[in-house]
C-alpha cells in the first residue's frame, strides 16, 4: 500500500456528525449557564478590563486584606477610648481657676515690695562691711583685718 | 456579552469537528458529551475567550483537548486504568453500506485505539480536522517538527496495523 494512498483513504473518511439530540441538551446548559455567571457576579465586570481598579488590588488574598483592616479599626478604637479616658483624667486634677481679683492683689504686693526693697532677694544680701581696708602697702605683719 | 444566538452559531459551526476530535480522544460517547457541552458552558460563561482568538476553529480545539486533559486528570486520581476501563466500543466514522468499506472504517477505528493519544490526536487534526503541521503544533502545545513526527509515526503504525485487511481488500 502506498503511503499517500493510505493517507488520502483515511482522509475521505467520513467522520461520525454529532448526535442531533445533543444540540439542544447542550444549549440549554449553556443558556443555563450564561445567566447563572452574570447574577453571581452582580455589578462586576467580567472582563479585565472593566474590573473596579479596587477588586483587581484586593484580588489576590481578600480576606488577609480585610484582616489587616479589622486589626486597624481595633487600634483606630482603643486608641480614641485611651485618649478620651486620659483628658477626662486631665481636666479632672487639673486646678480651679484663679480669680481675677487674686492676681490683681498679687500684683500690688509685688509692686510694694519693689518700692520697699523689701523682696525675698533684698532680704537675703549681706549687709556691707563697715571696715575700709587699707592700701597694701600700709598693712603690718601679723595684722589681720577683721 | 457572549449572546445565545453567538454560542448557537458557534455550535452550529464547530460541533461536528470538536465531537469527532473528542470521540477519538476519549473513544467513550458519554465523556465526549460532557466535554463538548463544558466547552459550550465555558463559551456561554466566558464570552470574551473568543475575542482574541484568530481562528475559531483551532481555538476551540485546543480547548476541548485542554478540557480532555482535565478531565483525565481528575479521573486518574481516582482510577489509574480510566483510560482502559472508560474506552468503549464507538465507532468514529459514519456507517456504510458497503461491506468492505464498512470493515475497513471498523479497523481503522479500532487501530486509532492502538495508537497513544498524542498520535491519535496528531493524526485526527492532520487527517479530519484539515489543519497543517503549524496550526497543530499551536493547538497541541509542541514544535511543528514534533507534530510532523508524530503525524509520520501514527500512519506507520496504522499502514502496519491496517496491512492485512487492506490487503484481502485489494485481493477479492
Amino acid at each position: 500500500m502506498k503511503p499517500d494512498n493510505l493517507e488520502e483513504r483515511l482522509q475521505n473518511l467520513p467522520t461520525r456528525g454529532v448526535p442531533d439530540a445533543w444540540r439542544d441538551e447542550i444549549l440549554a446548559a449553556a443558556r443555563v449557564a450564561a445567566p447563572v455567571r452574570q447574577v453571581a457576579t452582580g455589578n462586576r465586570a467580567t472582563s479585565a478590563g472593566l474590573t473596579p481598579w479596587w477588586r483587581v488590588w484586593l484580588w489576590p488574598c481578600p480576606e488577609a486584606w480585610a484582616g489587616v483592616a479589622a486589626a486597624w479599626c481595633m487600634i483606630l478604637g482603643l486608641h480614641l477610648v485611651v485618649g478620651r479616658s486620659e483628658r477626662s483624667l486631665a481636666s479632672q486634677s487639673a486646678p480651679p481657676p484663679v480669680p481675677a481679683q487674686v492676681w490683681m492683689a498679687f500684683g500690688e504686693q509685688r509692686r510694694l515690695l519693689a518700692e520697699l526693697d523689701l523682696s525675698p532677694h533684698a532680704s537675703v544680701r549681706p549687709p556691707p562691711s563697715l571696715v575700709i581696708p587699707r592700701p597694701r602697702s600700709c598693712r603690718q605683719p601679723g595684722t589681720f583685718m577683721a | 456579552m457572549q449572546s445565545a444566538d453567538n454560542v448557537e452559531r458557534l455550535y452550529d459551526t464547530h460541533a461536528s469537528a470538536l465531537f469527532a476530535f473528542l470521540l477519538n480522544l476519549t473513544r467513550n460517547e458519554a465523556d465526549t458529551r460532557d466535554l463538548l457541552q463544558e466547552v459550550f458552558v465555558k463559551l456561554a460563561r466566558q464570552p470574551d475567550l473568543l475575542a482574541g482568538a484568530r481562528d475559531e476553529r483551532a481555538f476551540l480545539l485546543r480547548l476541548a483537548r485542554n478540557l480532555f486533559i482535565d478531565q483525565m486528570r481528575r479521573r486518574r486520581t481516582r482510577e489509574k486504568n480510566y483510560e482502559r476501563l472508560g474506552r468503549e466500543d464507538c465507532p468514529l466514522f459514519a456507517p456504510s453500506d458497503d461491506p468492505d468499506e464498512a470493515a475497513f472504517r471498523s479497523m481503522v477505528s479500532e487501530a486509532m485505539d492502538e495508537l497513544p493519544a498524542e498520535q491519535r490526536a496528531v493524526l485526527h487534526l492532520k487527517l479530519w480536522a484539515g489543519l497543517t503541521f503549524e496550526e497543530i503544533a499551536a493547538t497541541l502545545d509542541m514544535p511543528p517538527n514534533t507534530a510532523a513526527s508524530r503525524y509520520r509515526y501514527g500512519l506507520d503504525k496504522l499502514r502496519h496495523l491496517l496491512r492485512p485487511l487492506y490487503d484481502e481488500i485489494k485481493r477479492t
